[in-house]
């Protein structure tokens, strides 16, 4: 089920990549629980697993506002170490439930790591008495906080693995009966899909009803 | 008191005053009191873009503001919120006592050179500490505060004692 | 588009993904701001040594904005510095542009289109599109606005220099927020029901469907904290109850 030193070196590289996603560079968004549960699960054998995982991951994901300076759970390194364990197992629910639990503690525990990191690139800030910048040291100053902000993902994404890794070992996928795993992790989803209502404003409650209809039309017919 | 807020805030419309000061006080205008962008249409038009629909927003000249203040104050109809950017345009518009009386938050002024740390969101120079007392001896009630959930921090705690 | 060279709006935009390269409490933007400037103030200052330093030392200061949209101050500026304007006007402009950038980005960006896209993935792969699919088509669809907003906002920043505000106020931002959050809500309520219906729920438990959804309507951005402590609850309660069997 461990993934071996290789893919482990990609990982890294795609926990990184994931966490300059999401603030530092490019936001692309594959830093995104969806896209990065993928890409690790290609990366690990199962994309599919990966893409179940991120699927439950991004429900969970889509009420959470990354407006400035506030403090909120960070997606991609998460998402990257979670989708990696969770590609070599059977791709139940109750083996999916540990994970996704652990992929939520980690997204908060990484997030607060992204505020050490903004407090750390303030020494790239000159002091206000300074009036004048030479362009190389910005430059190098840019680029260093760049650099740390990927040594960050790789980190996080190795460290989540090995604690996921060890808890998982301790058997909780087999703790919950996989018909009770299967509904909890459904309503959570579902709930948390409900919640992105917010989003868009109460008054688009209609619009809103209109999909579940259009939902349960889709349900009734397969 | 329709005069709801009277801030000192460099930043002058933005999100946390709109949204954060704007929204509990049911404020619908907003006055900016600022000689340049008083004659600046580029600017005012920057500055609407912040605005909601709900608010109305002008912009005046220090001279033309302190003559309106009184008006403002005593208004029914309208909630205002009066922004200027610094201390200084705060004792302009303060002159001839035009604000005795009134209230006057401190919001938002950041780190610069000659600035000493007060508040995390409040720096000061002497001078402006020492122009923020000589409206206070006029019965100007100042006190900073970031938020309205916020404790207010009055002036005599904020200056160190002379 | 006087003064900038296609070399320079090139490099500004290519720069422009590495704007929040350095983001911190103090300046904000502000530094990533002057590294996706330099190449203007380079050609702007071109054998002036000391004046770009001073340049860029005043564009390092504390900035804001949205990341996409961060290129109509740099198009702007780049031009004010291209035509020799006065460091104080150009101080003013970005004062007056910080508050409307960000707002105007935060409201369609991440409050809006980025939820939108992603639940039509999440809704495509609930309804049994291949793991590609959904992924694919979030990444194009979310992109596509991106792409074209930064590359939009460079040209708005560039052609009105001062004058953004009228473009900003006139652009179709606005209507596409608005039409982005009525697909949102459709999709919204077509993924959650299809989140919860197909967990094969018999009988009764059919009703923990539309209690999850009204819950996550009603819990708002709480729903997360919620769902935690929900998932660990069961898992718990597993375990405790293998161990007393």
């Amino acid at each position: 089920m461990t993934p071996g030193p290789g893919t482990l070196a990609l990982l890294a590289v795609l926990g990184g990549a994931a966490a300059l996603d999401g603030t530092s560079l490019g936001q692309v968004m594959v830093s995104r629980p969806l896209v990065a549960a993928t890409l690790a699960g290609c990366v690990a054998g199962s994309p599919a697993h990966g893409a179940m995982l991120g699927l439950f991951l991004e429900a969970l994901h889509l009420g959470v506002l990354p407006v400035g300076a506030s403090r909120y759970p960070e997606g991609g390194p998460p998402a990257v170490a979670g989708a990696a364990l969770f590609a070599g197992s059977a791709g139940t629910f109750a083996e999916l439930l540990p994970v996704v639990l652990f992929c939520m503690a980690w997204e908060w525990a990484c997030g607060a790591t992204v505020q050490w990191m903004r407090h750390w690139n303030a020494r790239a800030a000159s002091p206000p008495e300074e009036t004048e910048l030479d362009p190389a040291t910005l430059e190098r100053r840019h680029y260093a906080s760049i650099a740390g902000d990927f040594a960050r993902g790789a980190v996080l994404t190795l460290l989540g693995l090995a604690l996921l890794a060890a808890w998982l070992r301790a058997g909780p996928a087999e703790w919950t009966p996989e018909p009770v795993a299967r509904m909890a992790l459904a309503g959570v989803a579902a709930a948390g899909i409900a919640s992105s209502l917010r989003l868009f404003g109460s008054r688009r409650l209609p619009l809103f009803v209109l999909g579940a209809a259009c939902g349960v039309a889709l349900l009734v017919l397969r | 008191m329709p005069i709801v807020l009277f801030r000192v805030d460099e930043r002058l419309i933005h999100g946390q005053v709109v949204v954060g000061w704007g929204g509990p006080l049911h404020a619908d205008r907003i006055v900016v009191v600022d000689d340049a962008i008083a004659d600046s249409p580029w600017e005012q038009e920057l500055y609407c873009l912040g605005v909601p629909p709900e608010i109305e927003a002008s912009f005046l000249g220090v001279d033309a503001a302190r003559a309106r203040v009184a008006g403002w104050r005593g208004d029914a109809l309208h909630r205002t919120i009066v922004l200027v950017r610094d201390v200084a345009t705060l004792r302009r518009v303060a002159e001839e006592h035009a604000l005795r009386g009134d209230e006057v938050n401190l919001g938002g002024i950041h780190h610069a050179a000659g600035r000493e740390r007060l508040l995390p969101y409040l720096y000061l120079t002497a001078d402006e500490g020492a122009a923020l007392r000589g409206l206070a001896a006029d019965e100007v009630r100042i006190s900073a505060r970031d938020l309205p959930a916020s404790r207010p921090v009055p002036l005599e705690d904020l200056l160190p004692a002379r | 588009m006087s003064g900038v060279s296609p070399r320079v709006r090139r490099a500004l935009l290519l720069r422009s993904f590495a704007v929040q390269g350095s983001w911190n409490y103090r300046t904000l933007i502000g530094t990533g701001f002057a590294f996706v400037l330099l190449p203007a103030l380079r050609a702007a200052h071109a054998g002036d040594e000391a004046g770009l330093r001073r340049a860029l030392a005043r564009h390092a200061e504390l900035f804001n904005s949205h990341p996409y949209l961060a290129t109509v101050a740099a198009g702007a500026v780049a031009r004010l510095e291209a035509e020799g304007a006065a460091p104080e006007l150009v101080g003013r402009f970005k004062s007056a542009l910080r508050g409307s950038l960000g707002s105007l980005g935060d409201r369609l960006v991440w409050l809006t289109w980025r939820p939108a896209c992603a639940l039509l993935g999440v809704c495509l792969l609930l309804a049994g599109a291949p793991w590609w699919a959904a992924a694919g088509v979030f990444l194009l669809a979310y992109n596509a606005l991106h792409l074209w907003l930064r590359a939009w906002a460079l040209d708005v920043g560039l052609r009105d220099g001062l004058q953004v505000g009228r473009a900003l106020r006139e652009s179709p931002l606005e209507r596409l927020g608005e039409r982005a959050a009525g697909a949102g809500a459709l999709l919204a309520g077509f993924g959650a029901v299809l989140a919860f219906g197909g967990a094969g729920a018999r009988g009764t438990d059919q009703l923990l469907g539309p209690a999850a959804l009204a819950a996550g309507i009603l819990l708002g951005f709480r729903t997360r904290r919620v769902a935690f402590a929900l998932l660990a609850a069961t898992l718990a309660a597993g375990a405790l109850y293998l161990r007393t069997r």
